[in-house]
């Protein structure tokens, strides 16, 4: 169980990166959502211990983290979001560096992990010659490398083609089993299947945390599908709350997330979790 | 598996030697064994006691070489090892490090031992070549004993001393940066004055205390020839003798255990700036360490930067300019300089300073003051022009504009220079009315200044080279004033027509040199 209590950063400018953030998750897969600076990498950074909160605490398995970071950083993984590597060192190299810096004794560790991540047959090539995925992997290797109870992992799937993106995804969804993974994304469809719970953040403030399902539910009846011409649609959609949009040959196919009907033509559609997403924002947004 | 502090030590080495520039630095350590330790039948020696040549024996062999490599690796070193943090904050696997239970007396004590093990290994190769030299050169048999207790004795503390400034200076947020590249020099010069001082007029009978402030080994050598009666003139390296003078033989040196202690002593010196260092360790916390990497540190420099930042808004029409300019590279020429002010607004400051000074001190204070601290600011101007578009990221994007790509190395060249000589104008104009062989030096010089950063920097990827290269150079050009041959841009009005034709010849050769390597980097 991971619990923040009124969790906040304040930068030395005076601005929040994380404001009064209280949440409790008991284990699975936490899919931390929320737009570009919303606080999201700060959070984690506070979770993983790497910079300090300005007030709050915060417990992971009844433990006061801030008090002992010693403690978590020997259960935690962590893959940092644009995360790098040292180019001139193989998979192999790179992977035995951080397993002794976590104190793992197991030699076959390395090797258990390059397998997992499938890149066991590339064990000995330098780091420098791999894809973005590959790397990805790697970084994700380097996270699970001492069988950690804590997994978080930072807009992992930044940079991925589709298919990477959906290894990536199955990866942590078998992750998940066991173990509480945080995984923070700006892109829905990264997590609407794996994760068991979703925390939505806005401006450093948690807008909400509920199951898909839940989220689901509150934006049902909140979601419109209409068929517009390009010029009405040049003249409403500033002021739709549109979450997309589909030029086709017998108009603009858009989807409006919103309370009251659009206006005439418009039929209530069934929310997917990007729906909800939006649902959400304009929710806070008030 | 191994543990952490090992683990560290060997991936820090590893990640180093992979390097395309240690290679070079390793080749360079060969090349210097053999000019250090020339053949003395054509009048060159290595070891030069009161005008008389040392016999190449071991022990002379080895102390001379070994005191040549502790005054270069001490103050060299630091710009070699100089990034062992900043290497894990800008991949940002500092901040998984973070996250792991190592301690941070575990990282930096494994960071330092890398460093020291590092430097070591340089040392190795050089050791190497000196014994290839001396199977070569050597008027008795080698003894490799006498090398290996020699070099511990003499090397280890300068090396210890130059990875643990370099790794503290990285840990304090004050000096992480140029600013810390340039003091680090005069701590150096204080750490040869130093033993200077303290042995001055014991040289016989040397204190344990004044050994072991002799952290780079010269007095202590000095005192081991006086106490043979071979006297206490020392040249080192390639140096010229009398020939008619009868050559001495140095003696082994009796390792005692005072001298042990004492060498041990020199090499802990530093210890307390580890404790200090370790005590100021971000650990990545981004909100200390973010900075660092993304807004040019927090350092005495950073800071001013920040401070006089409002100045550069007024290049942003010479910026514009260079891009409306009928004349594409011009323009991209006057708009990269103009970026270099911007980035760094302490220069556009100085450039101010300097030139407003320029135009009022007498012509002596011109030479002696203003001249020399253009310069040594000039390292502050010129060091990253060459590299800071590739250490950002933003090489690729620059490779799309109109014809950047294949003249790479010619903008920054030109860039380079335009930024130089702004900073010289003035002092030049002057120079030009009362002494114009001066004026031509002082143009050469500056030419001369901006090609070495541009070709360094392209070359070894990273600004420290030119930092460091250029601030030894201008230590031997303050030190060595009455020799025309350091008169490289008209300080002291020393400088014949051939050395300036030889400086620019030598500018001529590392321009050529930065558009070659800029088209064998491209292939």
């Amino acid at each position: 169980m991971l619990e923040l209590s009124a969790v906040s950063k304040r930068f030395r400018s005076g601005t929040f990166g994380v404001q009064d953030f209280s949440l409790s998750v008991p284990g699975g897969v936490l899919g931390l959502l929320g737009p570009n600076g919303a606080g999201k990498t700060t959070l984690m950074q506070m979770i993983a211990t790497v910079t300090s909160p300005t007030a709050g605490s915060i417990t992971f398995q009844g433990h006061d983290i801030l008090a002992d970071p010693e403690w978590l950083r020997r259960r935690l993984g962590y893959l940092p979001q644009d995360f790098g590597t040292y180019d001139n060192l193989t998979a192999a190299e790179f992977l035995t560096y951080f397993a002794a810096l976590k104190g793992v004794t197991d030699r076959s560790r390395v090797g258990t992990l390059l397998e997992m991540v499938n890149l066991h047959t590339v064990a000995n090539r330098q780091v420098g010659t791999f894809s973005g995925g590959m790397r990805q992997r790697l970084g994700i290797a380097q996270a699970l490398i001492n069988d950690p109870d804590l997994v978080i992992v930072d807009e992992p799937t930044a940079g991925l083609d589709p298919e990477e993106r959906l290894r990536f995804r199955n990866l942590l969804a078998d992750i998940g089993t066991g173990k509480l993974v945080i995984l923070s994304t700006h892109i829905v469809s990264d997590i609407e299947s794996i994760a068991g719970q979703i925390a939505v953040m806005k401006q450093g403030r948690l807008v909400v945390c509920a199951s898909p399902e839940e989220l689901l539910k509150s934006a049902r009846g909140g979601v419109w599908d209409m068929v517009l011409s390009s010029e009405e649609f040049e003249l409403r959609q500033g002021k739709l709350r549109i979450s997309n949009a589909v030029r086709k040959a017998d108009g603009v196919h858009v989807r409006v997330v919103q309370g009251d009907s659009p206006g005439a033509g418009a039929v209530a559609a069934e929310p997917d979790l990007e729906d909800a997403f939006v649902h959400t924002m304009n929710r806070s947004a008030g | 598996m191994a543990s952490p502090i090992g683990t560290i030590i060997r991936t820090d080495v590893r990640l180093r030697w992979r390097r395309t520039s240690t290679i070079v630095t390793l080749l360079l350590m060969i090349v210097f064994a053999y000019v250090v330790v020339p053949d003395f039948r054509l009048g060159h020696t290595v070891m030069v006691v009161d005008g008389h040549r040392a016999v190449y024996n071991s022990t002379a062999l080895a102390l001379s070489t070994a005191l040549f490599a502790s005054f270069f690796l001490g103050l060299f070193g630091f710009y070699l090892v100089g990034n062992a943090l900043r290497r894990d904050l800008d991949t940002r696997t500092g901040y998984i490090i973070a996250a792991t239970p190592i301690r941070n007396i575990e990282y930096l004590g494994g960071k330092l031992a890398g460093n020291i093990v590092f430097l070591g290994s340089i040392v190795a190769v050089y050791l190497v070549g000196v014994l290839g030299m001396h199977l070569l050169r050597g008027e008795a048999a080698i003894e490799p004993l006498t090398y290996l207790v020699t070099y511990l004795l003499m090397i280890v503390p300068s090396l210890v001393f130059a990875a643990t400034f370099a790794l503290a200076f990285e840990c304090l947020p004050l000096l992480a940066g140029r600013g810390g590249d340039i003091l680090y020099l005069f701590i150096w010069i204080v750490a040869l004055s130093v033993a200077g001082v303290v042995l001055a007029g014991r040289q016989a009978e040397p204190s344990w205390g004044a050994i072991a402030l002799d952290v780079f080994g010269m007095g202590t050598v000095l005192a081991e020839l006086h106490r043979q009666g071979l006297g206490q003139g020392l040249g080192i390296g390639s140096t010229v003798f009398d020939p008619s003078l009868a050559s001495v033989v140095v003696q082994h040196i009796p390792v005692s255990f005072a001298l042990v202690t004492a060498r041990l002593a020199s090499a802990l010196l530093p210890a307390p700036l580890f404790l200090l260092g370790l005590w100021s360790f971000h650990r990545f916390d981004p909100a200390k360490a973010r900075s660092a990497a993304k807004q040019g540190g927090k350092g005495i420099l950073a800071q001013l930067d920040k401070l006089l930042k409002p100045l550069t808004r007024l290049l942003l029409p010479v910026a514009a300019w260079g891009g409306r300019s009928r004349w594409r590279f011009g323009g991209q020429i006057v708009s990269d300089a103009a970026v270099t002010f911007m980035l760094s607004p302490i220069t556009l400051f100085a450039l101010v300073a300097l030139s407003a000074w320029g135009l009022v001190a007498p012509l002596g204070k011109l030479r002696g003051a203003v001249l020399p601290v253009t310069f040594f600011l000039l390292v502050l101007a010129l060091a990253d022009i060459a590299t800071r578009d590739r250490a950002v990221g933003a090489g690729p994007m620059l490779n799309g504009m109109p014809r950047l790509r294949s003249r790479r190395a010619l903008w920054k060249l030109a860039s380079a220079s335009l930024v130089a000589l702004l900073f010289t104008l003035v002092p030049m104009l002057r120079l030009l009315l009362s002494a114009p062989g001066s004026a031509a030096a002082l143009l050469v010089g500056t030419l001369f200044t901006a090609s070495l950063a541009v070709a360094l920097g392209a070359i070894t990827g990273t600004p420290k080279t030119f930092a460091a290269l250029f601030l030894f150079f201008l230590y031997l050009v303050l030190n060595g004033g009455a020799l025309p041959g350091f008169d490289f841009a008209g300080w002291t009005g020393l400088a014949t027509p051939s050395v300036t034709l030889s400086y620019l010849l030598a500018t001529g050769v590392l321009a050529a040199g930065s558009v070659a390597w800029q088209r064998f980097a491209r292939e």
